[in-house]
């Protein structure tokens, strides 16, 4: 068997799943408020003000990449959802349900900053505009996935119906990719085109930063919510009992 | 132009709440979980 194979036998292994990842956990943190604070630091104090949007050009740095990761922490759970479903790998579909919340608080933040930003500079804090409006339509998925997982009593049951969703949701994605090209939107067009970006190098460090940190953010949420879904399904088993001996004693 | 800093800190002030309170759930979820399960196994030796 070789190396890759075997990692994937061993992650598709709770207890295993459950060590490793209580590792990983502190180290994504810590990564995670670094970067953060250097992101944070390089967009809010040294980044120069936008000549047409001022200030709130600021916003940029926490709009944009909680909007990346609302789309691509779907993209994650539709991935790891098919997996789910054809391979049936336990582990899959523990990881889909523990992205759903974190997915949909990035999208969130996504429509909520970007409301922010849209009152001082369109007017207005909401338009019928077709990228608010497919983003709004991924918050819903990311509640229908959440809800769907809760109707049921039996988890694995519960899990595959959240994982067909995630996979049936997925159609969305490129409808809020190419909104801006498809339709007249008042939203911008990507600020990262074939051509490179259109951002000058002291905007785009603070936002390349940002995005960086929002996986990190990702990683360690993801991996707490999984070891506490882990804790509530296998309560009863052994190695959850072997756990709770060992912090007994 | 107005500053418009207001926009800017309810952004990161919305964000912050959001995030902490999604890193923040699942450890206090595990910390009663965890107690739970504790109490119901310190039960369950009592009774044997």
């Amino acid at each position: 068997m070789n190396r890759v194979t075997l990692f994937f036998h061993k992650a598709g292994s709770p207890p295993w799943f459950y060590r490793v990842s209580g590792l990983l956990i502190p180290w994504f943190w810590a990564i995670f408020i670094v970067l953060t604070a250097i992101g944070l630091y390089l967009g809010l104090i040294k980044a120069p003000v936008d000549y047409q949007q001022g200030e709130t050009v600021r916003i940029m740095y926490l709009h944009v990449p909680s909007a990346w990761m609302s789309m691509m922490i779907y993209g994650f759970m539709a991935i790891m959802g098919f997996i789910a479903l054809v391979w049936r790998i336990r582990m899959m579909e523990v990881l889909v349900i523990s992205s759903a919340p974190i997915g949909a608080a990035f999208t969130l933040i996504a429509l909520i900053t970007g409301s922010l930003w849209g009152r001082p500079m369109w007017g207005t804090f909401w338009v019928w505009d077709a990228r608010l409006t497919s983003e709004l339509v991924l918050l819903f998925l990311y509640f229908g996935v959440i809800a769907l997982y809760k109707a049921y009593d039996e988890p694995r049951k519960a899990a595959r119906a959240a994982s067909l969703l995630s996979i049936v949701g997925a159609f969305n994605l490129p409808i809020i990719y190419f909104s801006v090209v498809w339709w007249n939107t008042l939203h911008q067009g990507s600020s990262f085109t074939g051509d490179g970006p259109g951002i000058h190098p002291s905007m785009l460090w603070p936002l390349l930063i940002m995005a960086t940190t929002m996986k990190f953010y990702y990683g360690a949420s993801l991996l707490s919510r999984a070891r506490l879904t882990l804790l509530k399904q296998d309560h009863r088993k052994r190695w959850v009992q072997d756990l709770l001996s060992g912090e007994n004693s | 132009m107005p500053s418009y800093s207001v926009f800017v800190i309810s952004a990161y002030l919305v964000g912050t709440v959001v995030l902490l309170w999604v890193a923040l759930a699942p450890v206090f979820n595990k910390r009663t979980l965890l107690r739970q399960l504790k109490t119901r196994q310190a039960r369950m030796e009592r009774s044997k």
